[in-house]
């Protein structure tokens, strides 16, 4: 968005209050302990009361915004709905089970089997849903590995903390793109490059949690190529416009690598710990019906990116809503012009509905659903998709109506006035990881602070794209110690109400993670500015 | 004699769980319905949706 106005002075009592419906939502959440809607619908209050109290907005404007918001939200929300009821039907076919039940049967080594376990399996389960759920999955299963409880979510929330900006089908990157007004071909290089960098220390922390530091020299050939082959595939796909299905993409090349790496004589088994093997057998035919919706996700994802006549077919069909040019009693003004454009049968929602009726289809025919399930599987949709909706619908209208009447403004040029251009790449992963662990998602992070990033870095002359990436990297990270997803990860190995054990800890290597990625945007900003 | 807050707090959570999803709904349609009073330029119609919008996330603010 271009805001022309430069009436209103950056002082302490105007950058303040401008802090102030941010702060309102990071004391709800972490002081009074709100719940993230609650605490979203709170700071959007705020903000409306200080919006028409001191910065001379009125009726017209907030209303404008919100009609702007409501459009930026629901392009969020078609993903996130469409993630929601994916996962729920997999779930109820049984796919998730059957994917924990797989892994014994195909690694006999044990640092390839807690590598499977926590960077490949996690990691898909992040690329269908997310909230919490790979950390619900996978650390009962690395329990079974003679993990204590706390190791277990630690290593299962590190395995995937790289992978939830391209994972719930590209949610949190969409939302990247709706709020910062750029695309997502210029948003893509810089942010799957910074997060598939990610992948290194998140792996070298899990090995050393596991395995101590015996068990990261035994395992870093096969963490170096995992990176490397994981990293890349992500970078691949995503500039090649398949944002929503490159951490499947991702996952499958990681699996991949360690199908190659398990015959090399390092990891032939000697002293492994074989993970308990399920009772029979595992059909490939159920196997293969199993994974067909997610198939044929990545297939259409694919499909769509490759062949350009499809491209356009699917591109043809555009929605857009003009808005009239606004402006506040102190002169603030926002240019009219068109709001988000909707391109609704490429929109990675679309595709991911079009995967659930098709797949639904796979799986009645095969029995794995029962007559009661469709009723089931959009019952518990409802149920998961209500907190997230709101709070993405409050945070979004929240953001807007900053951005509407300059406190998005102000907030950035008192950060560009605070941090000069070489310090800055280094503050804005943790600003990402602040908003991730108090909001408890990558998606409500990137609404709150990509605007106040955009404008920072255009008044630091910096590179945008990258210090997106930076945010979305930092929020990537910082929202699997989010008390929220804790808590899921937490319910499935007995740890319910000792959550705050497994915060600690999570807490040490997460920022660890985030270091690594605010010294990697630092370091590429300076060669970047030479 | 029971304590009458932690009652109160239940109470609240009951009617939470049925009136959020009620809220949501709300809001979506609200929102939905502001872009064409505002641009037809119903300005009662317009306030009036406002009003409502404040008002659910009043309730969200109110309910735990």
């Amino acid at each position: 968005m271009a805001i022309i106005d430069v009436y209103m002075a950056l002082t302490w009592y105007n950058w303040l209050l401008s802090f102030l419906p941010i702060l309102t939502v990071f004391l709800l959440m972490l002081v009074a302990k709100w719940s993230g809607r609650r605490a979203a619908a709170a700071s959007w209050l705020a903000a409306v009361f200080i919006a028409m109290a001191a910065f001379g907005a009125d009726w017209k404007l907030l209303a404008w915004s919100q009609a702007k918001a409501f459009l930026l939200a629901m392009d969020v929300l078609w993903t996130v709905w469409g993630a929601i009821t994916l996962y729920h039907l997999a779930n109820e076919a049984g796919t998730i089970k059957l994917i924990g039940d797989l892994v014994p049967l195909w690694m006999k080594d044990r640092t390839l089997q807690i590598l499977m376990l926590t960077l490949i399996l996690t990691s898909f389960m992040q690329g269908m849903g997310g909230f919490g759920v790979p950390v619900a999955i996978g650390a009962p299963l690395l329990l079974s590995m003679g993990f204590t409880p706390i190791d277990s979510v630690v290593m299962a929330s590190l395995g995937h903390a790289w992978a939830v900006t391209f994972g719930t089908v590209g949610a949190a990157f969409n939302a990247l793109v709706a709020v910062s007004g750029y695309s997502a071909q210029s948003l893509a290089p810089d942010s799957a490059a910074l997060l598939g960098l990610a992948i290194f220390p998140c792996a070298v922390l899990i090995l050393i949690i596991g395995q101590k530091w015996q068990g990261l020299r035994h395992g870093m050939p096969a963490v170096i190529l995992l990176t490397l082959g994981m990293g890349l595939t992500q970078y691949l796909m995503a500039t090649a416009g398949m944002t929503n299905v490159a951490i499947f993409g991702a996952a499958i090349v990681g699996t991949g690598i360690l199908f190659l790496l398990r015959r090399l004589p390092l990891y032939q088994p000697k002293n492994s710990h074989i993970l308990q093997p399920p009772a029979n057998n595992i059909p490939t035919k159920l196997a293969m019906v199993s994974v067909s919706p997610y198939f044929l996700l990545v297939s259409l994802g694919f499909l769509a990116a490759i062949i350009p006549p499809l491209r356009n077919a699917l591109a043809s069909l555009k929605v857009s809503f003009s808005f009239p040019e606004l402006s506040t009693a102190f002169g603030w003004i926002v240019p009219a012009g068109p709001g988000k454009v909707w391109i609704p049968l490429a929109h990675s929602g679309t595709l991911s509905f079009f995967a659930i009726f098709v797949g639904g289809l796979i799986y009645a025919s095969n029995g794995l659903l029962r007559k009661d399930s469709p009723r089931r599987i959009i019952q518990r949709s409802l149920r998961t998709a209500i907190d997230p909706s709101l709070g993405i619908l409050a945070m979004v209208g929240l953001s807007q109506i900053m951005s509407h009447t300059g406190m998005t403004s102000i907030l950035a040029r008192g950060l560009g006035a605070f941090f000069n251009r070489w310090l800055f790449p280094a503050v804005v992963p943790f600003i990402g990881t602040l908003g991730a662990f108090l909001t408890g998602s990558n998606n409500n992070s990137n609404v709150l602070f990509a605007p106040l990033h955009v404008e920072t870095a255009s008044i630091l002359k910096l590179s945008v794209p990258l210090m997106l990436a930076a945010q979305t990297a930092g929020a990537s990270v910082g929202s699997v110690m989010s008390p929220g997803k804790v808590i899921v990860g937490c319910s499935t190995i007995g740890l319910a109400g000792k959550e705050s054990g497994v915060l600690k800890k999570l807490l040490v290597y997460d920022l660890i993670v985030v270091l690594f990625i605010a010294v990697a945007a630092t370091v590429w900003s300076w060669l970047r500015g030479a | 004699m029971k304590p009458l807050e932690p009652l109160k707090e239940k109470g609240k959570v009951l009617v939470g769980s049925r009136i959020v999803p009620i809220i949501l709904l709300s809001e979506l349609f609200l929102n939905a319905s502001l872009y064409f009073a505002l641009k037809s330029n119903h300005e009662p119609v317009s306030i009036l949706l406002v009003g409502l919008i404040v008002l659910g996330y009043l309730g969200l603010v109110w309910l735990p």
